[in-house]
């Protein structure tokens, strides 16, 4: 792992190697989490490049990071998903059935533990973007709970209160599929 | 079973499932879990769902490019400049010189020094004041004070979208120093950003379409502002950003809708029924807030930091600022009409001096705007909180989360599931409080 705070110093200071050595630890990491968000690799690539727009700013405005900078980076990472899902045009939103329908022949080639992935991708769009937000970073990302709590500013108990509702509403919501 | 047993339960469970990969043996390992078979059982399968990963279609290499390639212009510009000593690195510019930068923070702070008959230091407190600062009531006062007595419709428009502006500014400072933001701060703006439209319906004809273009400037700017401010925003501040946001694409709405329909636009405002508006034969935008309008808003101009429309200038140290009115990118024709309008102004406010008429006295302008009407969030100009706030959180203004399309049809325990969350979250953050590292 880096010495996040010696790299950050060196950015400020308009250390290009530094600054590519940023991109280079953390472009596909947010890469990954993006994509996980929008099941859009296009999409993720051109918000993962923003995101490192946005870090540019803030480290050179000298921003003082309350957490961790990898932290900080998720939840820029984060917001950025939000504001995509916020500014662009609605889709129509089709019903489970629906939904069911149109990805029929894809539902029934690619099945992950009993559960067909259009299915389960549906029903993660279902939950809240806090939920959506735990669920990615627990198991998409693989951290603990206590990296979570730090990114997404919150306690160690409400992460796993959280966590445990979001596994909860899949089941039900999964449960109405199967 | 305790509910807060349980999700520690769960979570231990989930850990050595993130080990182990298997349920059966994390339940041979840790019995506990057992009756929590069927969450680790969805658990194991999002991690399966999410473990696809595809590589990315640039290998984010031009994402790389473009990082690079903005940090040496970055560099190139930083030394190109010279800095001022208060922003050199690893000093940040503080006290008066970063309101410099904020242009129109520094014309409403002019206008208002110009008029409040007000001692000088007095004054500055209040104009340098942001919520919760003893003076802030005062400035709102005396704001209100002042627009109630401008007639001219331009100057009215103009004011109004300082104000408005400096409501901005207000959020900023709150959001750097850490500290909440009142929802009547984005009341107020609400208001007047509505008053601005109300008053550019009034404005003679010939200089509409300049006066709405420029309110179209004026709202891309701010949607640029806020989008770096939401940035680093978390929770309710982020969620207030995104409102305040919205009053501004609400605004720049109007104004490309007016743009394209001056005069259904003239006649909607001016008899203060918004709702008149039927745009639908005149431009090629609807009603309401489309994603076009957001695009041409969120579109960076080609001058991303448009100069204020008053020139600011420093006087002699220890003195306030002081305004001269002379328009920088107003479009000339407003400019002539601001100059030359006699601003109505009660006799117990000063002329601003360099606004007065000069050789030529004209009459004074007739046309008396309507009362605002709230545009599409509606606001209770009876309800007044304290600190001289005029508004309370307008109705649909309450705290919502941004959901992405089809979040609409979530089932409503889920909802109850989220209320729940917020309140826990709420409740163990004061006992956490302490112990967190800000």
């Amino acid at each position: 792992m880096v010495d996040e705070r010696a790299l950050l110093r060196r950015a400020q200071a308009y250390d290009e190697k530094a600054l590519a050595e940023l991109y280079d630890e953390y472009a596909p990491l947010i890469y990954s989490y993006i994509y996980r968000r929008v099941q859009d690799a296009h999409l993720a690539e051109d918000l993962t490049s923003d995101v490192f727009l946005k870090t540019l700013e803030a480290i050179y405005a000298e921003q003082e990071w309350h957490t961790s900078f990898r932290a900080w980076i998720y939840r820029v990472a984060h917001n950025l998903v939000v504001d995509h899902y916020r500014k662009r045009p609605s889709t129509p939103v089709l019903s489970l059935e629906e939904q069911l329908v149109a990805d029929l022949d894809v539902s029934e080639s690619m099945e992950t533990e009993g559960v067909a992935l259009n299915q389960l991708q549906f029903a993660i769009s279902q939950l809240t973007p806090e939920q959506q937000q735990v669920l990615v970073l627990r198991f998409g990302e693989q951290l603990k709970t206590k990296e979570v709590a730090e990114i997404m500013e919150k306690t160690v108990g409400s992460i796993e209160a959280l966590q445990h509702r979001a596994l909860d509403a899949l089941r039900r919501l999964l449960k109405d599929v199967v | 079973m305790n509910k807060v047993l349980l999700d520690g339960i769960l979570s231990r469970g989930l850990d050595l499932l993130d080990h182990f990969h298997s349920v059966n043996v994390v339940i041979n390992r840790y019995p506990a879990v057992a009756d929590l078979r069927s969450l680790l059982d969805v658990a194991l399968q999002v991690s399966s769902f999410y473990a696809r990963v595809p590589e990315p279609p640039g290998q984010l290499q031009a994402g790389r490019e473009r990082f690079l390639m903005a940090a040496a212009e970055q560099r190139s510009r930083v030394e190109a400049r010279p800095q001022r000593a208060s922003q050199r690195p690893g000093k940040k510019p503080s006290g008066p010189w970063r309101r410099f930068s904020w242009k129109w923070a520094g014309a409403v702070l002019a206008i208002l020094l110009a008029f409040m008959p007000l001692t000088n230091q007095v004054t500055w407190a209040a104009t340098e004041s942001i919520p919760g600062n003893p003076f802030y009531a005062f400035k709102l006062a005396n704001e209100d004070h002042y627009l109630d007595h401008i007639e001219n419709p331009e100057v009215k428009t103009m004011l109004s979208l300082s104000m408005a502006n400096e409501r901005l500014w207000e959020i900023q400072e709150l959001v750097a120093r850490d500290r909440d933001v009142p929802w009547r701060v984005l009341a107020r703006m609400q208001h007047l950003t509505t008053l601005a439209l109300t008053s550019s319906a009034w404005v003679p004809e010939t200089v509409m379409s300049s006066m709405l273009d420029y309110v179209v400037q004026h709202t891309r700017e701010q949607v640029r502002t806020l989008d770096a401010l939401k940035v680093t925003a978390t929770g309710d501040t982020y969620k207030l950003l995104c409102e305040v946001e919205n009053v501004y694409f609400e605004q720049g709405s109007v104004a490309l809708m007016a743009l394209a329909n001056p005069a259904a636009f003239r006649v909607a405002y001016q008899v203060g029924k918004p709702e008149m508006m039927d745009f639908s034969m005149g431009g090629p935008l609807g009603g309401t807030v489309t994603p076009e309008v957001i695009e041409i808003l969120s579109t960076p101009v080609a001058s991303p930091t448009p100069a204020s429309p008053y020139i600011t200038t420093p006087s002699a140290p220890g003195a306030t600022e002081v305004m001269t009115a002379v328009p920088t990118d107003v479009p000339e024709e407003v400019l002539t009409s601001i100059v030359t309008a006699t601003v109505e102004v009660s006799t117990t406010l000063p002329m601003l001096p360099t606004m007065a008429p000069t050789a030529t006295p004209v009459p004074p302008t007739t046309i008396t705007p309507v009362p605002p009407q709230p545009t599409t969030i509606a606001v209770n100009p009876t309800s007044l909180p304290d600190e001289g706030g005029r508004f309370d959180t307008p109705p649909g203004l309450e705290d919502k989360e941004e959901l992405p399309p089809g979040q609409e049809n979530r089932p409503s325990n889920e909802d109850k599931d989220k209320d729940e969350d917020e309140d826990e979250d709420e409740d163990e953050d004061k006992d956490k409080g302490k112990d967190k590292d800000k």
